[in-house]
């Protein structure tokens, strides 16, 4: 996932009520007055809430007659999925530092005759 | 598949490579040597990492943690399997994160030498778990990634 995106995603879910609702959608997808319900709050109040995580793509509803229905966005990834691109985004940076360190101490070994190996 | 007890797997296999300026020697050398992987292998500086044991050879074991410097949750094995001087280094990896597994991969560095330089190609076979208890992916990886962002609060 991108830098932006994740921040975004982080933003959303850094309010409890919006944490809440994912929380019931990942459950099953529910119609805006089911997830108003248990929270207290009025529906202008949770469509407001709605719009910020349907921004980040966490939730998607759609309109059938006049219930809107929403649920959680399964494009969405799953754990392991994040963990395998924060990986490899983590190991691209490693593998940058490590030429970067390679660069700084070229110097360094120079002096050193040669490479001591431990 | 049968759902409730299910612990969903997901492999990938990631190749990045690099050309260095400088010689296989010395890339293998930063490889080897622990003070030079504790340099290069933060890869931010907000992150962090100790060896609680570090044994370069084949058979050996390191066992690290790392993770944010306020907060090293992972807990990493590695095991060396195949150590060839300048050349290729073959490793076992797992990645605990409290106490249950989360990630086990194969990890093979090659160098070869290119003209002055080196070219070296990291290949990483990786097999990450969702977590116990599947009923599908997303709703777990929510649930849990949920959790994980309460901590943070």
């Amino acid at each position: 996932m991108q830098a932006a995106a994740l921040d975004r995603t982080f933003q959303a879910l850094s309010d409890p009520t919006r944490r809440a609702m994912v929380q019931r959608l990942s459950r099953g997808p529910a119609s805006v007055s089911e997830l108003a319900k248990p929270l207290s709050i009025s529906l202008p109040a949770v469509m407001q809430h709605l719009q910020v995580l349907e921004a980040c793509g966490i939730v998607r509803t759609a309109k059938v007659g006049r219930v809107r229905t929403c649920s959680v966005e399964p494009k969405m990834l799953t754990l392991a999925e994040r963990w395998i691109t924060d990986r490899r985004e983590m190991w691209e940076r490693k593998l940058d530092r490590l030429g970067d360190y390679l660069d700084a101490t070229a110097s360094e070994n120079d002096n050193d005759e040669k490479d001591k190996s431990k | 598949m049968t759902a409730a007890t299910q612990t969903r797997m997901l492999q990938d296999k990631i190749v990045m490579e690099r050309i260095y300026n400088t010689s296989p020697a010395r890339v293998f050398a930063a490889w080897e040597s622990v003070e030079a992987r504790l340099r290069w292998s933060i890869p931010f500086p907000e992150a962090g990492a100790a060896y609680d044991q570090a044994e370069f050879k084949v058979g050996g074991l390191d066992v690290m943690r790392c993770g944010l410097k306020s907060d090293m949750r992972f807990l990493a094995h590695v095991r060396y399997l195949e150590i060839i001087n300048d050349a290729r280094i073959v490793m076992a990896e797992s990645i605990a994160e409290d106490g249950k597994i989360r990630a086990a991969s194969l990890i093979t560095v090659e160098f070869e030498p290119a003209g002055k330089a080196t070219k070296q190609t990291v290949t990483m076979q990786v097999s990450a778990l969702d977590g116990a208890d599947m009923l599908d992916g997303y709703r777990v990886g929510w649930t849990a990634a949920l959790d994980n962002i309460a901590k943070e609060f």
